[in-house]
């Protein structure tokens, strides 16, 4: 497996896009420092900071629409080209395939949190928002990482999805759909989409500020229904996959 | 034990309510090259698709190896090369990464593996350019590359001459000869186009319509392409009966009004003239002539040559 993540990354070479989208990792930290520039008081509260920073649209909209694409991405040029057949002579096996394709996702989302918990602490930081604190910049990571790993597991009905097609622009526009639904559902049922769930297990201490759950809090359930949808992704991406040659 | 390396037995794929390939049994000897001639659609692919797994069969059998494929064999398929249609790679590399990453996926072993590939179909190892500012000659030349890149004992080849120059399309036949003569591999190549499989082939087979026609040697192929008189006259009935009565001929067939082959061709065609001309019928020509593989081809499917 180790083999083919390896190889997962040599793929990416020269796939200037992919990186471009790391790019989108400073967008909210940046708008968090306008914000505070404009319209908040400095020496404020670090968490006030990286909920805008890190904990609001990243983690709602910007982190699962870049997954969604690059899931878009991973399988677009497989697919497009007619390559599953020489992949599938060689052999490789479809799980190991897809799971490959999974753990490059979820290295990039990592290292997506990271970058935006770094972008976060020196857009507060530097300026003097906020005061620095370990305490308050490894809370922020833990959560990031956090963030980063679950919306990985989150995004796999995506790469299911993509896995399943020829071009791009239904997993793409299925991307968005499933963005905008996990923030409708969040006021509706947190336990239904994988998104909504994400959240409430990154939130579940309550200890971020501005969120208000309309349920009570059940990790188990939250976790299950990731687990559901993600074992239901795994079936059909293998079904796919199998019907792809 | 037999010597085959691939053996189908009634193999057959049914698309919904087409018959893409019907009761096939094929033979591919070890050490040598099978040429699976047939027109485009006659379902060469397809075959060679449920030999590799790429597509489900459905029904009867495929051995390789002397081992019955019945899924995605693992043990079976790192002994095969493979070319199915045109071959596919990723468009933001160049050729040299390209086949680096199935050298990796292979778990090729050999330090030169990708240089010596590339060598071979005359490729640049290391070169700049990506995969996708390739000809469609060079994209066949990176496939078969790919093919041989971890020496494999069986190289199952698609048409693997399509879009290659004249020059490209010897300097590949070549190439595939000499993996069959010096290194004694085993070779299932596809191919619609007559001479290629001619100059190839040590076996071939013809399919049409998703049957397997006719299997045999090409040199046993090549005897049964008849030599012939071809013999035009003015009247057919009257130089049909002066044959079979003075010269007690019986193995010969009427073409059309005015033409007659007659397959011994060990008969004195002076004499044969002459008689003719006696009981004046006018001979237009008399020729000896020699089916060509075309022409074969031709008579045993029914239907129109092939290029």
């Amino acid at each position: 497996m180790l083999r083919l993540i390896q190889i997962e990354c040599l793929k990416l070479r020269r796939r200037k896009f992919v990186w471009l989208m790391l790019l989108s990792a400073l967008l909210m930290p940046f708008f968090a420092l306008l914000y505070f520039k404009y319209v908040k008081e400095t020496g404020g509260d670090p968490l006030q900071f990286y909920r805008w920073s890190a904990f609001g649209y990243t983690l709602f909209f910007i982190l699962p629409v870049v997954l969604g694409t690059l899931c878009t991405m991973l399988m677009y040029e497989e697919n497009q080209h007619d390559m599953l057949k020489q992949l599938w002579i060689v052999p490789i096996s479809k799980m190991g395939y897809f799971f490959s394709k999974f753990f490059v996702v979820l290295i990039y989302s990592i290292c997506f949190m990271l970058i935006t918990a770094v972008a976060s602490v020196m857009f507060s930081v530097l300026p003097g928002y906020v005061a620095f604190e370990w305490e308050s910049v490894l809370y922020l990571l833990k959560k990031c990482l956090e963030i980063g790993v679950i919306t990985s597991f989150a995004m796999l009905p995506i790469l299911a999805i993509a896995a399943s097609q020829k071009g791009y622009i239904l997993p793409v526009s299925l991307t968005l759909v499933y963005a905008f639904l996990g923030f409708i559902l969040m006021t509706v049922n947190m336990y239904i989409h994988p998104l909504p769930s994400m959240a409430v297990i990154v939130m579940r201490n309550g200890d971020i500020p501005g969120h208000v759950f309309a349920q009570s809090i059940n990790i188990p359930f939250a976790f299950l229904c990731i687990c559901v949808w993600g074992i239901v992704a795994v079936l059909l991406a293998n079904i796919a996959l199998g019907r792809r040659k | 034990m037999n010597d085959f390396v691939i053996e189908t037995k009634q193999l057959t794929k049914v698309y919904g309510e087409q018959t893409a390939v019907n009761s096939v049994n094929l033979h591919v000897k070890k050490g040598r090259i099978y040429g699976l001639l047939g027109r485009n659609g006659a379902g060469k692919t397809t075959i060679m698709k449920m030999i590799l797994g790429l597509t489900s069969i459905t029904s009867g059998e495929v051995d390789v190896f002397g081992k019955n494929i019945k899924g995605r064999e693992k043990r079976v398929y790192p002994r095969i090369g493979a070319i199915i249609e045109t071959p596919g790679f990723y468009p933001n590399l160049t050729g040299t990464e390209n086949l680096e990453i199935f050298a990796k996926l292979r778990g090729t072993a050999a330090p030169h593996a990708v240089e010596n590939a590339l060598k071979v179909v005359g490729l640049p190892y290391k070169g700049k350019k990506l995969f996708s500012k390739y000809s469609l000659g060079m994209k066949q030349r990176l496939g078969i590359a790919n093919a041989i890149l971890h020496d494999p004992e069986l190289l199952i080849l698609d048409e693997p001459t399509n879009g290659l120059d004249p020059i490209g399309i010897a300097e590949v036949r070549d190439f595939i000869k000499n993996l069959s003569v010096e290194r004694g591999k085993t070779i299932l190549i596809s191919s619609h186009i007559l001479s290629e499989i001619s100059l190839l082939a040590d076996d071939i087979g013809i399919i049409d319509h998703g049957v397997l026609l006719e299997e045999s040697s090409m040199s046993e192929l090549e005897k049964k392409n008849r030599k012939y008189i071809l013999l035009q006259v003015s009247d057919i009935p009257k130089a049909s009966l002066i044959l079979e009565r003075q010269f007690h001929l019986k193995d010969y067939s009427v073409q059309d009004d005015h033409t007659l082959r007659l397959y011994d061709t060990a008969l004195d065609m002076g004499e044969i003239n002459k008689a003719l001309v006696t009981q004046n019928i006018t001979v237009i020509s008399s020729q000896l002539c020699n089916d060509t593989l075309e022409d074969y081809f031709k008579k045993i499917t029914g239907g129109e040559g092939i290029a």
